[in-house]
């Protein structure tokens, strides 16, 4: 006997449904420990960001100046 | 408007996760999709202006990795046997009910069948008891596709149970 639910038996069940599967789900401690490191990590390196560009674009500027001054001294020879 | 992400963190993390779960059928994903939202949370904090609600902004980048994720991955574990870590009658116990116990394990199994899409509007719609209206603001669709995805997952789930119940009886 085939036996299709009627709107009322289904918002029946799937409040049971719901009910029984979500009522009380929350993130474990250990999830929201690793998302709150994760994001403290994150955060820290975007601190560092801005220096460790600017540190970069220092040594690069040093860099091309002492190859144009050995190049210069070459030239000379 | 200056939002802290720990406060935010712990006014929504229960809510978006009870949602993951719902969306993705089980706590191994819900656990990913739990972490992915927040860090996008946290790296998108800056650009928060309070044009909405937060937990309403929170959800929907929630809603969003979850579509991501689940259009990535085509994972897809049952939840029939309700999270591991949530207390359940016994069948010994006080409170057990077959019937019930029966009909949340097809419920669970017709789940598994409907897109996303509709999974949301049910969850939305039955577990948070949201009206139309702000069930449309929330997915950024109008009401009138909010009320035919209803109608839709609940055909669909309809004729799931029917056919299961049909395969059952033979």
């Amino acid at each position: 006997m085939t036996k299709r639910p009627n709107d009322g038996e289904l918002e029946r069940s799937l409040q049971a449904y719901y009910h029984s599967t979500l009522d009380g789900a929350q993130p474990s401690r250990e999830l929201l420990q690793t998302v709150l490191e994760r994001a403290h990590e994150r955060g820290s390196a975007a601190y560092l960001k801005p220096g460790l560009a600017f540190a970069l674009a220092g040594v690069s500027f040093f860099f091309i100046l002492a190859s144009s001054r050995a190049l210069e001294v070459l030239l000379q020879l | 408007m200056a939002l802290d992400f720990e406060t935010l963190i712990a006014s929504c993390a229960q809510e978006v996760y009870a949602y993951l779960t719902a969306r993705l059928g089980n706590r191994f994903d819900a656990d990913d999709v739990f972490q992915t939202t927040f860090l996008k949370v946290q790296r998108n904090l800056a650009r928060f202006h309070g044009g909405s609600d937060p937990k309403t902004w929170v959800m929907r980048i929630a809603i969003n990795e979850a579509s991501t994720f689940r259009a990535r991955s085509r994972r897809e574990l049952t939840l029939a046997t309700p999270a591991e870590d949530l207390p359940l009658p016994g069948a010994d116990g006080p409170g057990y009910d077959p019937v019930e116990d029966e009909t949340v394990a097809d419920i669970a199994a017709g789940m598994q069948q409907l897109d996303g899409d509709l999974r949301d509007v049910l969850y939305f719609f039955y577990y948070k008891d949201m009206r139309y209206e702000d069930i449309a603001s929330l997915i950024g669709k109008p009401v009138g596709t909010v009320k035919s995805r209803l109608f839709r997952a609940k055909e669909e789930l309809k004729s799931f149970l029917e056919a299961h119940h049909d395969q059952a009886a033979k």
